[in-house]
């Protein structure tokens, strides 16, 4: 019985709680838009503030519930209060905000932003893979981070090595690289080194030394950059360079593949028995 | 010279491809023979006698090829026949070591005669590009031939510290070399527009003129540069910090391998950066003598590393028990030795060089080749393995002796003339520090008589483990004998090699 | 008119480098090792290519050049990797057959 007592008020407050805040947006509205005038509308979010904290009476203040003149000097305190905040927000605040808003807009070129974008994603991804103790979650994060890098060389007007990118480091490295790790993680252990390993602090250290060194070196160095940039497309100009000025580094790299290909069957297939040999010979 | 006209040049190096092809097909069409391993041999002395040939016809000459990518100079023959010589041991060596089964001696030849692709093209190369892809060649096969024994875990575990030690020394040399590219826009070390004429010429890039002077970043940026392709240089000729893979991988990988690595790979390190640093850095005058192009601290940077590699080499190899990990701790000193003679920034500290690598290659295949015939005998390679080998094999331990002596660098063996003129070098160029280095580089020596001392009183003043009488291979006592007496004759006689030496580095490179 | 410069992308190098090497000293695993590696060369072709882009002359693709062959190299040194990788495997593995066998008989 007085549970349900209990539990019919406490809608009601409820009830009247959701209809004080809508009264408040609803009254502002209206002296926003059809121009409601300034006394009236004071007083009508009065009213509405005073429904809210009545109606909060069913939450915050359940331990003191207040009544009568008492919710009504809270509730001009609190409408104070309010007022204070709307009127900074809006009159101070507000502007500002917009103000900068549009200068920062105005500032940064959607282009920037998505180098911004590119640069963030390759560099979070090469830290996932530094500082993640899961390589599961080491090897995923440098799936970003060598599409971040394939995207600063388009950037670069790079288009052939930001496709190859893609398809050698992420399509082949990196299936590469996932598969050795599902070996590994079969066998139980992983296959370690003998030597010693520095812990993170002196990785940590490690890692801000040469990034300053190398930032440093990045900005202040007089590099000389040439006046104009181009964005021309690159395939034809790179096949035309691997097979005049660069013909004997293709070559020598299609030895190199030949040997590395062979030499990775040579470790990975099955041994040849002896045994088999002869069997084969007789 | 283009492409076409650089070709009747190139005779050595597109033998050598056609080799490694030639290698895998006979692999494959004899694969069923019962005399294998004697066809295969006689074919890969073929084409390495091919290529010796092809060596010799070549005409002398001091010309860019491939439009500056490589040159073709006397240096360059020079290491040519350097490397064909230490292939032709290992040849020699391989078959009766035990170490390669038949089945999988084609495939190891074919891939050797790649790894003497990559050499050639080291000890040509003038150019970024050629330089990385010619280290990079002769690594990924390094990887391979030392994880050979594919159900070795000890050569598994060799071949995959290799591959992560050298992949990382190839990366931060690669991040040295796109700062160089950054600094000249090209990949060039000489001719025209290369790296050498512009640090040489003042005013085609006024901001390096300036560097050192009011532009710390631009010197910043050179210094990082050259310290970091220096990292992909010292993990070939492994020197610290990038030695640590030596040990384990001359441990792991085959033994015939492993005599080869420590000499072939390791001077085709030291052709690179006599190349880079002498192309590049330093300038000659009339008189003959060099001087630095820039005020970039080169030689002093060297001489740090080198006094740290041979001391940290040769205080580790002092608690060695395995002869192999002894000699690969012993190599990792010969480097710091080596290095002294770049350190000198010389013409004599570069004849020293290639004097001490001509002595260096005798002596050290030889050390390797008698640790080969004793683990036949013994099945190990620790110091108590070879306890008695003077009543034994008394050959084979006096071969032995004379080779450690050599190495020591005791007269009149081969190691001494080497080491003479290096320290002579070094102190030639004057200056406390140079003598200081000098004398460190001598105080070394005096400690590494220590260790190959206990080797040599095992051999003669301690009982064997056991009475079995141990046969040498008849071709390894030929091959023994073949390198001891040149070890001893160039310990008396150096004219030749001074002579070779001059030859190789007496005008300089061309820029 | 944008304000990326090369310095922008030299920085991107800078910091891919600093956290390759960063894998590459903390990692035990060889395989974590191996991507550090492949971080650092990555490092290395952002450079190649920036600097193709704002510092070589005008229809000079040496960098660009330079990266692919960098990426044509370390696909190789990637297989050579893995084929080692499982060799260990298969090692352990055949360890396993081994005993398996010894206790059959």
């Amino acid at each position: 019985m007085a549970n349900s007592s209990n539990l019919r008020a406490w809608l009601v407050r409820l009830g009247v709680l959701a209809l004080g805040l809508f009264g408040i947006v609803a009254v502002a509205a209206l002296h926003r838009f059809a121009h409601l005038g300034i006394g009236l509308t004071l007083g009508l979010e009065y009213v509405a503030v005073t429904c809210v904290v009545w109606g909060l009476n069913a939450f915050v203040f359940r331990r003191l519930p207040l009544s009568g003149l008492t919710l009504l000097v809270f509730s001009a305190a609190v409408f104070g209060v309010l007022f204070l905040v709307a009127y900074f927000v809006g009159a101070v605040l507000g502007p500002f905000l917009i103000d900068s808003a549009g200068r920062f807009i105005g500032l940064v070129h959607l282009v920037d932003l998505v180098f911004y974008l590119f640069a963030v994603m390759t560099v979070a991804g090469a830290a996932g893979c530094a500082f993640s103790r899961n390589i599961i979650y080491s090897a995923w994060s440098l799936l970003f981070a060598f599409m971040g890098v394939a995207g600063l060389y388009v950037f670069l007007g790079a288009d052939f090595p930001a496709v190859a990118q893609v398809l050698i480091y992420i399509g082949g490295i990196l299936v590469l690289i996932l598969f050795a790790i599902m070996l590994t993680k079969q066998i139980g252990g992983d296959p370690k080194l003998t030597n010693a390993h520095l812990g993170l602090p002196v990785g940590a250290a490690l890692a801000v030394i040469t990034a300053g060194t190398l930032t440093y070196m990045a900005v202040m160095a007089p590099w000389k950059i040439e006046p104009v940039q181009s964005y021309a497309p690159v395939s034809a100009g790179l096949g035309i360079a691997f097979l005049t000025e660069y013909l004997l580094p293709f070559e020598v790299a299609s030895v190199v593949l030949l040997a590395a290909l062979v030499g990775a069957v040579i470790i990975a297939r099955k041994e040849i028995k002896e045994t088999q040999d002869t069997v084969l010979e007789s | 010279m283009d492409n076409i006209t650089s070709l009747k040049l190139f005779w050595p190096e597109s033998v050598l491809t056609v080799a490694t092809l030639a290698m895998f097909i006979q692999d494959l069409l004899v694969r069923r023979s019962p005399r294998r391993e004697l066809v295969l041999t006689v074919g890969a002395l073929f084409w390495l006698g091919l290529t010796a040939a092809a060596l010799a016809i070549t005409p002398a000459g001091n010309v860019p090829l491939f439009g500056g990518l490589l040159q073709h100079d006397p240096f360059r023959i020079f290491f040519g026949w350097l490397f064909l010589g230490a292939a032709l041991l290992t040849i020699l060596i391989v078959p009766k070591s035990q170490q390669i089964s038949p089945a999988r001696l084609g495939e190891f030849f074919g891939l050797l005669f790649a790894l003497l692709l990559g050499m050639f093209l080291m000890a040509s190369a003038t150019d970024l590009l050629m330089i990385y892809l010619s280290v990079e060649t002769v690594s990924l096969v390094s990887y391979v031939l030392t994880g050979f024994h594919r159900h070795d875990r000890k050569a598994n575990e060799a071949a995959l510290k290799y591959v992560i030690y050298g992949g990382v020394a190839s990366g931060v040399m690669l991040y040295g070399m796109s700062i160089l590219y950054g600094l000249f826009a090209t990949t060039h070390l000489t001719g025209d527009g290369g790296i050498g004429a512009q640090l040489a010429d003042v005013t085609s890039r006024l901001f390096l003129a300036h560097a050192f002077g009011g532009q710390p970043a631009a010197q910043l940026a050179l210094v990082v540069a050259v310290v970091f392709v220096l990292a992909g240089v010292g993990y070939k000729i492994a020197s610290v910090p990038f030695h640590m893979w030596c040990p384990d991988v001359y441990e792991g990988a085959p033994t015939p391998f492993t005599a080869f690595l420590s000499v072939g790979p390791k001077a085709a390190g030291f052709a690179v950066a006599i190349r880079f640093f002498f192309a590049a850095f330093e300038r000659q005058v009339p008189g003959g003598g060099y001087v630095a192009v820039t005020e970039l601290p080169w030689p002093a940077i060297i001489g740090i590393i080198s006094a740290i590699t041979m001391t940290l080499g040769n205080l580790t190899a002092i608690v060695q028990t395995n002869l192999k990990r002894l000699l690969a701790y012993s190599s990792i000193a010969h480097a710091g030795y080596l290095l002294m003679g770049l350190a000198a920034a010389s013409t004599e500290g570069v004849r020293s060089i290639l004097i001490y690598l001509i002595g260096y290659v005798l002596m050290n295949v030889g050390a390797f080749l008698v640790v080969i015939a004793v683990s036949r005998h013994t099945g190990g390679e620790d110091i108590r393995d070879f306890r008695g080998l003077g009543t034994k094999a008394p050959l084979a331990a006096i071969a032995l002796t004379i080779f450690l002596f050599s190495l020591t660098g005791i007269p009149p063996f081969a190691g001494f003339a080497g080491k003479y003129l290096i320290f002579a070098a070094v102190v030639q160029r004057g200056g406390f520090w140079f003598v200081l280095l000098a004398v460190i580089g001598v105080v070394n020596s005096a400690v590494s008589l220590f260790y190959y001392a206990r080797i040599i009183k095992a051999m003669f003043l301690e009982d064997a483990l056991d009475e079995r009488a141990m046969s040498v291979p008849a071709i390894y006592t030929g091959v023994l004998v073949a390198l001891a007496v040149p070890v001893m004759v160039l310990g008396i006689y150096w004219q030749p090699m001074i002579r070779w030496a001059t030859n190789a580095f007496g005008g300089g490179f061309a820029l | 008119m944008t304000s990326i410069g090369l310095p922008h992308f030299l920085i991107v190098g800078a910091a891919l480098f600093a956290l390759g090497m960063v894998t590459v000293v903390t990692r035990r695993n060889a395989v974590g090792i191996l991507m550090g590696v492949e971080l650092i060369l990555n490092a290395a072709n952002v450079n190649f290519i920036a600097f193709n882009h704002y510092v070589a002359a005008p229809g000079s693709l040496t960098g660009q050049v330079f990266s692919i062959f960098v990426i044509v190299l370390a696909a190789a040194e990637a297989a050579i990797g893995l084929a080692i990788v499982l060799a260990i495997y298969q090692t352990f593995k055949t360890i396993d057959v081994q005993e398996t066998d010894l206790l059959k008989e």
